[in-house]
């Protein structure tokens, strides 16, 4: 391959990847994760740090600390939009395809490496998150660049000294970008230890030991900010985002081992499992394989274990490695196939090869599992392209169009509808602790863990502020999850004594309005 | 077979034929070649005029009595539910597809006045909400069928009256601000993600029929029947059992146990047991026990053969298994007219049920072909290494292209057996084996000749 064709078709695989990201990027509302980005992103703009208010408080990022700069630098050029919000996540996504294409060609060949990224452009799953600007591409970019600098570390007879730096800078990008990705420091000890065994002068080497003490230092600090800030003192029911640490959730009754496995291997995935599963076969005679085989292997299994909490997206840090082990094995098996036939027959086979592996995962290919009639399974729904997405800004937007001076809010996801309308709200309604909150000592009172809005617990809370005021609106907006926590029979308790004003799929817009009183009166006390 | 003998090839393919023969003898069962899907004649797809994300549709219509039999055919995108006269019956979500559901109204619906609700919406990018739906009513001396039609009015969002004490479906709401709905088309390719009802058309159809039986001694706490049926035709279409009693039940169809349940003696809940049934004899048996006395149960069964319709509903063929003797007829079912309801319970003893549905078939004889292929694969790989790939490439061509061609027909979802249901159910390995040896005969052949030809030219030359 010339250089002049390398690089055109870097070019055309950077094009895909972009264009299929920003195809629909404004089509579906921003997310409860999302929205939380972009608040941290306007501190920044604000303050040049990012940081969000809760009841008059600053609350410094504690997590995800570098994802909301380049959201906050492309809100400085192109305003707060879908687009400009999102574009970063575009952005990373190229990055990391160019990255797969080099490191593909690095570990196997030219045609493994676009085969890969030319995965990674199509995969409905890159393709959601490549149009999100939650953390997950920006840290697939950072761990990729990891995966490299390891890569070297264990190649070179010697590694040279920056090679350490760099491992430290990329892994520092990583974590900082999500603290899961501290589980892959002991995964790389394993895997510099296993494929170096024999050599094991880099640990001699004394920047080596200065850059892990860079690295746990970031990590200790970090963690030390997080725990001291997140503890949840005062707060009621740990969930999701309160996990700081690892633990051995292999102990938990919640733990599933194949959590993971079953996410990763299903839907537009599943030549890429076979393809895999053949690849054992290789693993005997390729070094490549055996690295990216071994770090697969030992990231799914440390989260799996020692991470408390299941999220497909998790892992999506893996997909790089996934689908550049997948384009190696596919590509040496057509090797193996055809060799020392014909050129023609080694071109036709990787032509067919390629073919068969974009029929099954592409957005518009073959749905294997949808054909085979399991549509009944649930299916993940960040590998799905044809969900609408979160009803938050429909909801939003009809708010803002019939809102008065003096209506009171109650909101249930106050996140997202304080990025579309920039009013935080004033209750949250909820009878079961469905989510976290927090005990204000202030108030006294209890308060939602977002933007401290204080709790309405029961009805005669409900029916205390209804009584105070004229007109009363509730945001129901995921109208399933806020049913839940709101509570089934107070949910109904303020649907009948309401108007519905707006329904969507899943969001629905209520209000309450005092009979016969004018819009801005208060009662008085 | 070509140069060398492969002694892991040949045990593999015996072991392959063992496991299929076993497979195929455990699973032996009544090939489904259509499952019966309820149509929905001349009713169209409604929607919200403009389109919606939600949408409510509601009909009054009046009756002069009540039904014999009523019931309603109903489909959506994404998803649905359906009221009746301001109860939601039930629902059922498809994301991605569209879900169809049959209830049984005959109790639900009142003399004059009746409202039908159905609420959908849609959660994917497949347009705007949508739904469909034909209910039949059966009177006395008329039928009436009630399908969705411009008659029909529809709301984008969910409604009250009276201070939000009357509900949009029930029957005291006024519906004068509502709309005509509008009469849509849901895409192309629809007839893929049609979900088949939980609850059986040709059962809901008949209604709930038998006799309620119990043992000789009324005072017993519990009682086993059984009824023994042939079944001659080469398929069914569909076999269900539905069960009303007051106590708590299990029911075994040819040895396969399915329960407990919890019964009851207003419904009767139905199960689909035709991938239990088999070509032959069959045997229904069904134990009840409870503390409620005088217990009774009834039995309501029906197989959709290719000759017709077999009735195995409680009567005097059926046996009670404590005395031997004819169960005791305590009555016709249809006088009180239990509601047929969707029941499902876990099936016992037996593992291989689930392995006979379609995918089950497909995956194990695919599971099996590719394994042996991989097999002589690897046979050949143990032997020469990667130095020589020719030998197990030709070995494996056989079977790599019986996977291929069997991962094909899983992706295209075409189904042979319609077209061969009299090999079914013999028809997949007899396909995979038939691609296989005819490959290898060719192969056989085919060195068989080179050789005759390389031995030919050696003597020629030689003379």
């Amino acid at each position: 391959v010339t250089p002049f064709l390398r690089r055109t078709l870097m070019l055309g695989l950077v094009l895909l990847t972009v264009v299929l990201r920003l195809w629909n990027i404004s089509k579906n509302s921003i997310t409860q994760d999302e929205s939380t980005m972009i608040l941290f992103a306007q501190g920044v703009l604000e303050r040049g740090y990012p940081f969000l208010t809760q009841q008059n408080a600053e609350f410094i990022i504690s997590t995800y600390e570098l994802v909301p700069f380049p959201i906050a630098a492309s809100m400085a050029v192109f305003g707060f939009n879908e687009f400009a919000v999102r574009l970063p996540a575009v952005c990373f996504a190229a990055a990391t395809c160019v990255l797969i294409f080099q490191f593909g060609r690095k570990l196997f060949d030219e045609w493994a490496g676009f085969l890969a990224a030319l995965l990674f452009a199509v995969l409905p799953w890159a393709i959601y998150w490549g149009s999100n600007c939650f953390y997950p591409s920006q840290v697939a970019f950072f761990v990729l660049c990891t995966t490299m600098v390891v890569h070297r570390l264990i190649e070179e007879e010697k590694p040279k000294t920056w090679v350490f730096y760099a491992l430290a800078l990329s892994f520092t990008g990583s974590y900082l970008s999500w603290e899961g990705t501290g589980f892959l420091l002991p995964c790389f000890f394993v895997m510099i230890l296993v494929l170096r065994w024999g050599r094991f002068q880099w640990m001699l080497d004394v920047h080596g030991w200065i850059a892990a003490a860079a690295m746990i230092f970031m990590i200790v600090a970090q963690l030390t900010f997080r725990t001291v800030l997140r503890d949840p003192y005062l707060g009621i029911h740990v969930g999701r985002s309160e996990v700081s640490f690892a633990t051995l959730a292999f102990k938990n009754v919640s733990f599933d081992p194949y959590f993971y496995v079953t996410g990763l291997f299903s839907e537009a995935h599943i030549t890429l499992a076979a393809v895999l599963v053949l690849g054992l076969l290789l693993l005997a005679e390729s070094r490549a394989l055996r690295f990216l085989y071994l770090f697969f292997g030992l990231v799914i299994l440390l989260l799996t274990a020692f991470l408390g909490y299941y999220a497909l997206r998790y892992v999506y840090l893996t997909l790089p490695t996934l689908v550049l082990a997948s384009a190696g094995v596919s590509v040496a098996l057509v090797s193996k196939l055809t060799a020392p036939r014909s050129k023609t027959a080694q071109t036709f086979g990787l032509a067919a090869v390629t073919a068969l592996h974009l029929t099954i995962a592409t957005p518009w290919g073959l749905t294997p599992i949808e054909s085979a009639d399991l549509l009944m399974e649930v299916r993940p729904y960040e590998m799905r392209q044809d969900l609408s997405g979160f009803p938050f800004r429909g909801t939003a937007q009809a708010l803002k169009d019939r809102m008065r001076k003096g209506d009171v809010l109650i909101v249930q996801a106050p996140f997202p509808f304080q990025v579309y309308t920039g009013l935080k709200g004033d209750y949250f309604l909820q009878s079961s602790l469905a989510t976290s909150v927090f005990f204000d000592h202030k108030g006294p009172r209890y308060t939602d863990k977002w933007v401290a809005n204080p709790m309405l617990r029961d009805k005669a809370e409900l029916d205390d502020v209804l009584m105070k005021n004229s007109r009363v609106w509730l945001i129901s907006a995921p109208d399933g999850a806020s049913r839940q926590s709101i509570g089934d029979d107070l949910y109904a308790y303020f649907e009948q004594k309401s108007k519905l004003v707006e329904e969507t799929a899943d969001g629905k817009l209520f209000l309450w309005e005092r009979p016969g009183m004018a819009a801005g009166d208060t009662v008085s006390q | 077979m070509a140069r060398r003998a492969e002694p892991w090839a040949v045990l593999a393919l015996i072991v392959f034929s063992a496991l299929m023969a076993w497979v195929l003898e455990r699973g032996q069962s009544f090939h489904q070649p259509d499952r019966l899907r309820p149509a929905f004649g001349s009713a169209s797809w409604l929607g919200y005029p403009g389109g919606s994300e939600v949408l409510y549709l509601r009909r009054v219509v009046s009756f002069p009595e009540l039904p014999k039999r009523a019931w309603i055919v109903a489909s959506a995108v994404d998803e649905l539910e359906v009221f009746v006269n301001g109860r939601r019956i039930g629902s059922e979500q498809h994301i991605g597809g569209r879900p169809m559901v049959v209830y049984d109204v005959t109790r639900l619906l009142d003399v004059g006045l009746n409202v039908i609700g159905v609420r959908s919406k849609t959660t994917t990018n497949q347009g705007p909400a949508q739904a469909i739906a034909r209910l039949e009513w059966q009177g006395l001396s008329a039928k009436r069928v009630i399908v969705s039609d411009r008659e029909w009015r529809a709301e984008a969002r969910q409604r009250f009256s009276a201070q939000g004490t009357v509900s949009w479906s029930q029957k005291e709401y006024r519906d004068f601000d509502w709309g005509p709905a509008a009469v849509t088309a849901p895409g192309t390719f629809a007839w893929r993600k049609f979900v088949n009802p939980d609850l059986p058309l040709p059962m809901v159809e008949r209604g709930p029929v038998g006799e309620w039986v119990w043992q000789p001694n009324r005072a017993a706490s519990s009682a086993g029947f059984e009824r023994v049926f042939e079944i001659e035709d080469s398929y069914v279409r569909g076999a269900w059992l539905g069960v009303a009693t007051s106590g708590v039940y299990f029911f075994s169809v040819n040895g396969i146990v399915v329960g407990p349940v919890s019964g009851g003696e207003r419904r009767m809940g139905v199960f689909d047991i035709a991938e239990y049934l088999r070509r032959g004899e069959n045997r229904v048996t069904v134990q009840v026990a409870g503390n409620t006395r005088p217990l009774r149960v009834a039995v309501s069964g029906l197989v959709e053969a290719a000759s017709g319709q077999l009735d195995f509903s409680t009567d005097a063929r059926w046996h009670n298994l404590d005395s031997r003797g004819p169960a005791v007829l305590l009555g016709d079912v249809r006088h009180e007219l239990p509601a047929l309801t969707e029941q499902n319970a876990v099936v016992r003893n037996v593992w291989w049920p689930r392995f006979r549905t379609k995918i089950g078939y497909f995956s194990i004889t695919l599971g099996l072909v590719s394994l042996v292929g991989w097999a002589f694969t690897a046979s050949s790989f143990f032997n020469r290494g990667w130095r020589d790939t020719r030998a197990w490439v030709r070995y494996a061509q056989p079977f790599a292209a019986t996977s291929l061609l069997l991962v094909l027909v899983q992706l295209i979802d075409w189904d042979p057996r319609n077209a061969l249901e009299w090999v079914y159910p013999f028809w997949l390995p007899a396909l995979s084996f038939g691609v296989i040896i005819a490959w290898l005969a060719c192969l056989v052949a085919f060195d068989y000749f080179r050789q005759r030809e390389t031995v030919g030219r050696l003597q020629e030359q030689k003379s």
